[in-house]
């Protein structure tokens, strides 16, 4: 049921067989506008299912913490046994703010987090579980699974934008294949016009057939003439 | 209907267009797999109990493979009798584990589904039963025989929907995008629907609970 780059691929070219010439030459492109519809359709998904984005991360005492590097936002945080509630998270400016408040900063019962950057600073230290929203970068292997619900793997988007992520990509595909005949580039016109000259230099060389009148002088020297 | 049907119907749809029968099959059957799909979301959200299925599963399971979307039922044994989970947010996990009025205990459990498994509080239950809504099998590459795992109506759907995505391939190449760009419009609003539809259905069933 889980759906590999690969398999999408597969499919975006069995939808543009009037358009694009070369598969091999073409991958490149294929793979760069399907990672842009991945990410147009993680902005749908995320807004509507953001269960599916969630993701934990437990972590030892600490009182700087480095961000999970697929962490789009921090969710919550489930303290350990002894931490009520888990941690307050703080919006940036607020720390500074409470620090000298004895009733609103962080207490080991009550501790506070603060995301400054790469790291989430802790006040006092602790540990627990950070839950997040995950998010992903440019996928260029052919093995990761886009979509589908989860049986032991972890997929990009649900099974239902599949078909969305298909189209999306398959029309800004035939759109830019259809301009690139129509205007054909300096380059492309540049490549035709060696292979032209180099078709003619060939022929020059290996003529495919000999007519009389090419013939400056005998192929063979006289005594090697058959008789006739 | 199997997908042999689907894919005849949807070729003799498309024939007049194409005497030549060009279209590979393979592509018919993506299509068609993807109508399917399209069709199932419509029919999810006039009557989701056609697509209702239920899993035993422990914490920390990963989702089924046919997983559409948690239905709002769920329970384990306890006693020999039934205890309802109730779904929960992760923003709510922490309280849930240390409040002392409000703690979820194997008498009152909670669940949700981060990281794309099943995650109970209290954590290490087991033998749960989870209802959910199951998505339809996948078309594309399978054999014949395959059924599209919709009800007997809905074919007709399907198949015309396919046949319409075929015919797009002979129009001319701006007319063509202009097509699929409804057709992605169409189906991003029925995602939309699928999802808000799924919510609204939830919250109607807590008000008849509570």
């Amino acid at each position: 049921m889980a759906t590999t780059q690969g398999m999408m691929i597969q499919q975006v070219f069995e939808r543009l067989r009037e358009v694009v010439d070369d598969e091999r030459l073409n991958i490149g492109i294929v793979r760069q506008y399907l990672n842009a519809c991945y990410q147009d359709a993680y902005a749908k998904a995320v807004a509507l299912d953001p269960e599916w984005y969630t993701k934990s991360f437990t972590f030892s005492s600490t009182a700087s913490l480095a961000v999970p590097v697929n962490c789009y936002d921090i969710l919550a945080y489930s303290g350990t046994s002894g931490t009520l509630g888990g941690a307050r998270i703080l919006d940036h400016r607020t720390p500074e703010r409470i620090n000298a408040n004895s009733i609103q900063v962080g207490i080991t019962s009550d501790p506070v987090a603060v995301w400054t950057g790469a790291n989430i600073e802790h006040t006092p230290a602790f540990g627990g579980v950070l839950w997040y929203v995950w998010n992903f970068g440019e996928i260029t292997d052919d093995t990761t699974t886009i979509c589908g619900p989860g049986a032991g793997y972890l997929a990009l988007l649900p099974a239902v934008f599949e078909e969305s992520v298909l189209w999306d990509c398959c029309s800004q595909l035939r759109m830019r294949f259809a301009a690139a005949q129509d205007t054909p580039s300096v380059a492309d016109q540049g490549l035709e016009n060696l292979t032209l000259a180099m078709n003619l230099i060939e022929e020059s060389a290996n003529p495919d057939m000999i007519f009389a009148t090419d013939v400056q002088r005998p192929l063979l020297p006289p005594q090697q003439q058959p008789q006739t | 209907m199997t997908l042999v049907d689907l894919r005849d119907r949807a070729l003799s749809a498309v024939v007049n267009m194409d005497p030549l029968s060009k279209l590979p099959p393979q592509l018919v059957d993506q299509f068609i797999e993807y109508c399917a799909f399209w069709v199932w979301r419509a029919l999810a959200r006039q009557n989701e109990s056609l697509f209702r299925k239920t899993v035993t599963l422990n914490d920390g399971d990963p989702l089924p493979a046919d997983w559409g979307g948690f239905a709002y039922r769920a329970y384990y044994i306890v006693n020999s009798k039934r205890v309802p989970f109730f779904w929960t947010q992760v923003q709510k996990i922490a309280r849930l584990q240390t409040s002392i009025y409000n703690q979820a205990i194997g008498s009152r459990p909670a669940l949700h589904f981060a990281e794309q498994k099943i995650n109970t509080l209290p954590a290490g239950l087991t033998n749960v039963v989870v209802s959910y809504y199951k998505i339809p099998p996948k078309l594309f590459g399978q054999a014949d025989s395959t059924d599209d795992g919709l009800t007997p109506n809905a074919s007709s759907y399907v198949w015309r929907a396919a046949a319409a995505r075929c015919m797009s391939f002979f129009l001319p190449a701006k007319q063509a995008w202009a097509y699929d760009e409804k057709l992605r419009q169409e189906d991003s609003d029925s995602i939309k629907k699928f999802y808000v539809g799924l919510h609204a259905q939830n919250v109607r069933d807590i008000r008849n609970i509570s």
